[in-house]
């Protein structure tokens, strides 16, 4: 029962490694900050195993080990972050699968989209940040969100309503928001 | 506002353009020391006996620091008695931060670092000032003689000066060869160089840093390369500042410490994590202080001299004066520019010179087909 139990949790993790490592580069903005909180973040998880809810519970839990961790990280390695900041090159370096299925014209717009939308993002207090992410990237509910940074759910709506509210007021993005808003109509 | 669906959308392509690295779950899963899952139950909140160690350890980390700094203050009066016995405290010279920082306040507040008051040792010499030495040489030595007052035992004092040197001419890139050696030679090395000796005037300023214990040497040899235009060395005791670092630190350590202990003690992942959150916070602070400890280490352990150096501007040459020639030259110059004038409006008038000779040869030679007829018919 124990060994089905671990077994479970080990697949899970590995299912949702890719997000959780995106997740954590959206925070960190660094690759290897990013890959080494999600190893903590796994460690913690894994060695207080026997604590951790089943089923939907389980999710938010994780992720907020992972956004404490993270957290950690932004707190620990800001000067050397700040001597390197190079987190935008190893992103341009590397190629992605769907990158590669792209036209060049494509993946250079792409490219630049997402430059311009993380730019965005990395311009947010950390604590909205984070509360976008969770929310429009990783998918938590709200009250998943709660959970996941010790918030109370009011909390949460007003960060999401804040950081729109910035995001909507940045000159940059305005050029990205037209045509997705279009496409969506 | 920006719409939820807009930004989900643009969140997840740039998201989906991360690249992921290749996962290693399994061999750290494995690898991953275990622990005892029946001492963990669920996940909850902290609970309220945490709660209250964690204000215990709070409060027993406050009354240390409060203790230290108490502890402190005390030694900073005794080092304000002997520093006033020594007279180490005692502003030596006007300088501009010096006058209003020559002493310890016995009463001031351990905590705060800004206001925490240095005794300052100043020193200014300048060629042109009508309060300095002298000579550069009596200079030199009321110089070692004041700074002779340098700090013992475990003071921490910062030193700084300048030296502002003219030398002779061509010789600059000898002269920061000497300062360069007499670095070295002090055990020191050169932090900042900046010289220009392609200018008219070469001219640079190098910066050394040589242990506090050889400084005073080290301003005398460099005084010694040159016509010392203008000097100046300062001191600024920051022992105080130093020992207070050094009682948070201590005090921050033992609250980290105390918060270990009572991790070992939780029970549920709730109450770990929020210790774990406190432990990394003075941490944090742990390593903020010591890097600012760090820092006072080296400015207190190497003195730094600022050196500029340059050669005299050269004098200006003198403007060529007109030659005054003699007066057969003179007339032997005119001719020869009347010749040439004449010449050339010879040419530029010949057009009507010509014609003008032209017209005289047809009129002689009228008047010789005439004048015989003429005379003929008279006749």
């Amino acid at each position: 029962m124990k060994r089905k139990h671990d077994d479970d949790l080990a697949d899970w993790l590995e299912a949702g490694y890719a997000r959780a490592y995106r997740t954590a580069y959206l925070l960190v903005r660094d690759a290897r900050d990013a890959e080494e909180a999600v190893q903590e973040a796994y460690l913690r998880v894994w060695r207080f195993r026997a604590s951790l809810p089943d089923g939907a519970g389980r999710e938010p839990w994780m992720y907020r080990v992972l956004v404490n961790t993270c957290y950690s990280f932004l707190r620990r390695e800001v000067p050397r972050r700040a001597k390197h900041s190079g987190a935008q090159f190893e992103l341009d370096d590397a190629t992605t699968p769907e990158a590669a299925d792209r036209s060049p014209e494509a993946a250079a717009e792409a490219s630049e989209a997402a430059d311009t939308i993380g730019a965005a993002l990395a311009d947010l207090p950390e604590h909205l940040r984070a509360t976008v992410i969770l929310r429009y990237w990783t998918g938590l509910s709200e009250r998943e969100i709660a959970t996941a940074i010790s918030r109370r759910p009011g909390t949460v709506r007003s960060r999401l309503h804040e950081a729109r509210r910035r995001l909507a007021m940045d000159p940059r993005l305005g050029a990205l928001v037209a045509p997705v808003a279009e496409e969506a109509r | 506002m920006i719409d939820e669906g807009t930004l989900a959308h643009l969140l997840s392509e740039h998201a989906m353009g991360i690249p992921v690295p290749e996962s290693a779950v399994g061999d750290l899963l494995a690898a991953a020391p275990h622990a005892d899952p029946s001492a963990l139950s669920r996940f909850t909140r902290p609970s309220g006996r945490v709660l209250a160690a964690a204000a215990l350890v709070t409060l027993i980390g406050a009354a240390g620091v409060w203790g230290l700094a108490a502890h402190h203050r005390d030694g900073e009066s005794v080092n304000t008695r002997a520093a006033a016995a020594t007279g180490q405290s005692k502003t030596l010279a006007t300088g501009a931060g010096g006058a209003g920082r020559s002493g310890l306040t016995p009463t001031a507040p351990a905590t705060h670092s800004s206001d925490r008051v240095s005794a300052g040792v100043n020193q200014q010499y300048s060629a042109a000032s009508p309060t300095a030495p002298g000579t550069a040489a009596t200079g030199s030595a009321d110089a070692a003689n004041r700074t002779a007052a340098a700090p013992k035992d475990n003071a921490r004092v910062i030193r700084t000066g300048t030296v502002d040197l003219r030398i002779k001419r061509h010789t600059f890139g000898q002269t920061i060869g000497r300062i360069t050696t007499i670095a070295a030679g002090a055990g020191g090395f050169i932090s900042d160089e900046k010289t220009y000796e392609s200018a008219a005037v070469p001219s640079g300023t190098v910066t050394l840093r040589v242990p506090s214990a050889r400084f005073n040497g080290a301003v005398e040899k460099l005084r010694a390369l040159g016509t010392v235009v203008s000097a100046s060395t300062r001191g600024v005791d920051v022992t105080a500042e130093y020992v207070d670092l050094g009682a948070r630190i201590s005090a921050a350590t033992a609250t980290r410490d105390q918060y270990l202990t009572v991790l070992q003690h939780a029970t549920n992942i709730g109450d770990i994590l929020s210790v774990q959150d406190r432990i990394q916070t003075v941490q944090t602070q742990i390593d903020q202080l010591q890097g600012q400890r760090n820092l006072l280490d080296n400015e207190t352990t190497y003195g730094t001299i600022t050196t500029s150096v340059s050669e005299p501007t050269p004098k200006p040459k003198p403007a060529v004066r007109p030659h005054h020639e003699a007066g057969v030259s003179v007339a032997w110059g005119k001719a020869q520019h009347g010749f040439s004038q004449r010449i050339e409006g010879i040419i530029s008038h010949s057009g009507s010179a010509l014609v003008v000779i032209v017209g005289l040869l047809l009129l002689a030679l009228a008047a010789r087909l005439l004048v015989p007829r003429v005379r003929r018919l008279v006749v």
